[in-house]
């Protein structure tokens, strides 16, 4: 990989946790409901360079986020990166599969749908072991997610726009406007 | 902030809303419907005049015994499903049911409420006879 990929990777991966970070000391009515803000970065390297950057970036972020947020090899770690992999590789399959089907506001929304998916059939698997909970809580999930989603899209679609148009360098150095 | 927040409503697609709003209606219906049909499914609640006495699982086989307005009443649980045994009533209809796995079975001289899932007395207005 050459040195500016690398670069790159490492830049977008730094964002991405200090959005995971900071989210993670947002107060939450329950522990299981998150804005997933990092999927914003995941998205934004999606779109502008390719999946491996960004299969690559969320990889990082879910672990060295674990690591920052003491989850690491726990269910908490797993849940995580199941639920960042399903991600990237849903919104990967749906940006290249269909291209300009949908802007990242569809995709951020494919791609809280499917985090939110694997996460409820790992902790069914690895946790909880019940069907009825995981149904009963399945609605919220997905509904939550939807709107989160949604807003996240909004946000990258937005970064995006700009680092296209040449006013913000991907290094976030502000070039004109 | 360059651009505004209307530039970026306008680049979405179509796919996207029509994406955003089928998930939300379906998960919003879910929210509703789900609790409905799962959730509350698997109680039995024993009630006299309204008033529970025993709340069992439908998955846990058991015997209990209440008393009502005439006697006393023996409601058993078995294999998911839910039957008056005996009842110190005077037309058995309660037992002649047989085994329910849902809605409920009302023993009325007795004033005895079997119901599968909850709210079962909140479906009945008024008990008359």
């Amino acid at each position: 990989m050459p040195l500016r990929d690398s670069c790159r990777v490492a830049l977008l991966a730094a964002f991405a946790l200090v959005l995971h970070g900071l989210e993670s000391l947002l107060p939450s009515p329950v522990p299981w409901m998150r804005l997933g803000l990092a999927n914003i970065i995941t998205l934004i390297a999606l779109c502008l360079y390719g999946f491996r950057t960004a299969l690559m970036v969320t990889l990082i972020r879910v672990v060295v986020g674990s690591l920052f947020t003491g989850t690491f090899p726990g269910p908490g770690f797993i849940l995580g990166t199941g639920g960042g992999a399903a991600s990237v590789l849903s919104m990967a399959a749906a940006h290249f599969a269909m291209p300009r089907l949908f802007s990242p506001v569809g995709l951020s929304i494919i791609g809280a749908f499917f985090h939110n998916l694997v996460q409820l059939l790992l902790a069914f698997l690895l946790i909880i072991q019940r069907l009825e909970p995981i149904l009963l809580i399945a609605p919220t999930v997905f509904l939550l997610g939807t709107f989160t989603g949604m807003i996240n899209g909004l946000v990258s679609l937005h970064v995006i726009g700009r680092i296209r148009a040449g006013q913000v360098a991907p290094d976030g150095k502000q070039i004109a406007g | 902030m360059g651009d505004s927040g209307r530039d970026i409503f306008k680049s979405t697609t179509l796919a996207d809303k029509i994406l955003f709003f089928v998930l939300v209606l379906c998960a919003a219906s879910a929210v509703f419907l789900v609790p409905e049909s799962i959730g509350k499914r698997d109680t039995v609640t024993v009630s006299f005049e309204g008033r529970p006495l025993y709340v069992l699982s439908l998955k846990k086989d058991a015997v209990v015994t209440v008393t009502g307005a005439l006697g006393r009443t023996v409601v058993e649980v078995k294999d998911g499903a839910v039957r008056i045994v005996e009842s110190e009533c005077y037309d058995r209809r309660c037992v002649r049911a047989g085994w329910v796995r849902k809605g409920s079975i009302i023993c009325l001289p007795n004033h005895i409420f079997v119901t599968v899932g909850e709210g079962g007395s909140e479906e009945v207005d008024a008990v008359t006879g």
